[in-house]
């Protein structure tokens, strides 16, 4: 199955039945084992200086799928090809290699920078283990990365904790590009910002991709920050993907249920608050071991007992888009 | 009289039923190595029964410690310098929670004013079940039987939609999801049915579709108890869909307050314009190749602990005139309404 042909710009990455599982331990003294399919045949691409958005609930797996892509995660079965070379065969020099492409920042940037080191030190970190230049290029390449971030050349000597959450997600991504990386994948990378910073590095994030040609895989919960910045998104829920479909025309009109649902729950002006509980339907499963069939059933209010045998992939249903639902009828 | 009314003094008690908490000329500081800090300064506004009023604000805007004020519960550097706070305790008796003895706070916190969280684990005990929670919660404040604290509780639980409560009842916080725990936090709230809920982001770290049940939940509590909601939030998405009222906060002060809907549509303090001009969802592009940034506040809020003499936001604001630097503007009425904004020139945005 691939469904990279019908991505509009060459794939950088193409992930393809990527299947990650964990190993839950329960009971007294984690005697009884059990298998958690975190990912379960995951399929998408993401082109060059492209923006795909990831969207999902807690559980969905969303994080999971990039961790895997940046390869600090194991997988079960499946591929990734980046450049159409093998990632997950990727060892030695040939994953430092891809490391030095593929950057993550994550959503608490100040989780993520050694309080006890200088930005200088932070930002040029990157540059040094990869052995990039020499002393004086790299405190000027430093200078440079700052300066694409938004920061002056008086962070240098500074501490992370003397700077605001918006300036360290700053310094965060100054640091991610030291490398010169061709894909940054972002796991919510502006939720614990305030409104006003939110906007400054949304901002940010686009002139990377449009001045420096960087793709960006962006990991959020947040549906208007996806629906603003990307060009295609891909909807996952309990581990497998739903939908996936250029960012306009989800917009316009999610299709598969659940697509919908999480379009609906997101608080919007002009938007009302439902009639009552009682139409709500049931939180997401909280067993290891997701409904069989179609995961979405259990919550789906166009569930048929089919829905329970079959556990459908993502068919194109229309140019660039694909919908995991058996019920075509609802968007045909 | 309108939320954040400015006339600190004009009413000196909660004067009729209808008003569940009167602020008046509130001021906090915080104890600095640098010398007392004002990070709340002169707040006032109320909160009528069976109504919503909105506290939104950014990061350092005040708005968590104008609710750790209203309930004394500021950490020890925090103390209220000024101003009253008059709420209800669990016999609807006033109370002046700025300068009221922790005896009497004990008797207001949980039963007149009660508050949930956005992390229901800092209310919840992990070591003692739901039902024992919310049993104790009520025997605290109510002479009653065991049995009957715990009928309530299973009562409570089923009102805010936990299904199979004669069982959850008996569970322990770790046994509950996310979204449960944090209706469980909702029914140990409301068991004495206060007069006024503080929410505080109460629903920031939930999905989406939780968060969509929650808002819907409280919203159907507070028409059947009648009780005023203060909400606090950073996300103005929310406001429109559950308050009557906002209030918008910036460096310590009430900048612009009024009729949710009124406000949102035209604001009246550039504040409140450009955070809402920063929202993405205001900004969706048609297609792909017509995209812009998005507009943004420059600058950072000023220092607290150096507040500039005029305007606290006219060091950011693109409509400053040279009167803004030099003297603070009041939180004046506006015309169009029961609103007002600390603007000079709020008439003319």
């Amino acid at each position: 199955m691939s469904l990279a042909a019908t991505a509009p710009p060459a794939p950088l990455l193409q992930v393809d039945g990527l299947t990650t599982r964990f190993q839950v331990r329960r009971g007294l003294f984690g005697s009884d084992t059990s298998t958690v399919y975190a990912v379960e045949d995951v399929s998408f691409s993401i082109g060059a200086g492209e923006i795909v958005g990831l969207i999902g609930e807690s559980g969905s797996g969303k994080s999971t799928v990039g961790r895997v892509i940046a390869r600090l995660e194991r997988t079960v079965s499946g591929s990734i090809l980046f450049k159409g070379e093998d990632v997950l065969a990727f060892g030695g020099a040939a994953l430092r290699r891809y490391r030095r492409q593929v950057q993550v920042i994550f959503q608490d940037p100040a989780a993520s920078l050694d309080p006890l080191m200088r930005v200088q030190d932070l930002v040029g970190e990157p540059l040094r283990v990869h052995r990039i230049g020499d002393r004086h290029d790299r405190r000027d390449r430093v200078v440079r990365l700052l300066e694409s971030v938004g920061l002056g050349a008086d962070a240098l000597r500074r501490y992370p904790r003397e700077f605001s959450g918006g300036q360290r997600q700053r310094i965060g991504l100054a640091r991610a590009l030291a490398v010169g990386p061709r894909l940054l994948v972002a796991d919510e990378p502006v939720s614990a910002l305030d409104v006003s910073v939110q906007a400054q590095v949304i901002n940010l994030l686009q002139d990377l991709r449009r001045e420096l040609g960087l793709a960006l895989l962006l990991i959020s919960h947040d549906l208007p920050t996806v629906e603003f910045l990307c060009d295609r998104v891909v909807v996952m829920y309990l581990g497998r993907v739903m939908e996936i479909a250029p960012a306009e025309d989800f917009q316009r009109a999610p299709l598969h249920p659940y697509s919908k649902m999480l379009v609906e729950d997101a608080p919007r002006f002009g938007g009302r608050l439902r009639r009552s509980v009682r139409n709500a339907v049931a939180d997401a499963p909280r067993s290891p071991l997701p409904p069989a069939g179609c995961v979405f059933r259990t919550r789906c209010r166009h569930a048929i007992p089919d829905c329970g045998r079959i556990a459908p992939l993502p068919e194109s249903v229309s140019p660039g888009r694909f919908v995991a639902c058996i019920r075509r009828d609802l968007f045909s | 009289m309108a939320a954040g009314g400015a006339s600190v003094g004009a009413a000196n008690a909660v004067t009729d039923a209808a008003t569940v908490l009167r602020v008046n000329g509130l001021s906090t500081d915080f104890a600095t190595a640098r010398g007392p800090v004002r990070v709340l300064n002169e707040i006032s506004f109320e909160v009528r029964a069976g109504e919503t009023v909105a506290l939104v604000g950014e990061s350092g805007s005040g708005k968590s410690v104008t609710s750790l004020s209203i309930l004394r519960l500021l950490p020890p550097a925090g103390r209220i310098v000024a101003g009253r706070i008059l709420s209800r305790g669990f016999d609807g008796a006033v109370v002046d929670m700025a300068t009221a003895a922790e005896r009497t706070l004990r008797g207001v916190r949980g039963a007149g004013v009660s508050m949930i969280f956005q992390e229901p684990m800092s209310a919840l005990n992990p070591a003692f079940t739901i039902g024992s929670q919310i049993a104790e919660t009520i025997r605290l404040h109510q002479k009653t039987s065991r049995s009957e604290a715990y009928a309530r509780a299973e009562a409570l639980l089923a009102k805010v939609g936990i299904a199979d409560p004669s069982r959850r009842v008996h569970e322990y916080p770790h046994q509950l999801s996310g979204g449960m725990r944090q209706r469980a936090m909702i029914a140990m709230a409301v068991a004495c049915r206060p007069a006024l809920l503080i929410a505080d982001e109460p629903t920031t770290a939930l999905d989406v579709t939780t968060q969509a049940q929650v808002l819907v939940m409280l919203r159907d509590l507070q028409a059947e108890l009648g009780m005023g909601i203060l909400f606090i939030t950073h996300n103005l998405a929310l406001v429109p869909l559950i308050a009557d009222r906002i209030i918008v906060m910036y460096a310590g002060q009430i900048v612009e307050a009024g009729d949710a809907a009124s406000v949102l549509e035209a604001p009246k303090h550039p504040y409140t314009r450009a955070l809402l001009e920063c929202l993405p969802a205001r900004h969706l592009p048609r297609d792909r190749a017509t995209w812009s940034p998005l507009p943004t506040i420059e600058g950072a809020p000023p220092d607290l602990a150096d507040r500039p003499a005029g305007c606290v936001f006219a060091g950011r604001c693109p409509s400053v005139v040279a009167s803004c630097r030099e003297r603070l503007p009041d939180l004046l009425p506006v015309a169009g309404g029961d609103r007002s904004s600390r603007c000079w020139r709020a008439d003319s945005l």
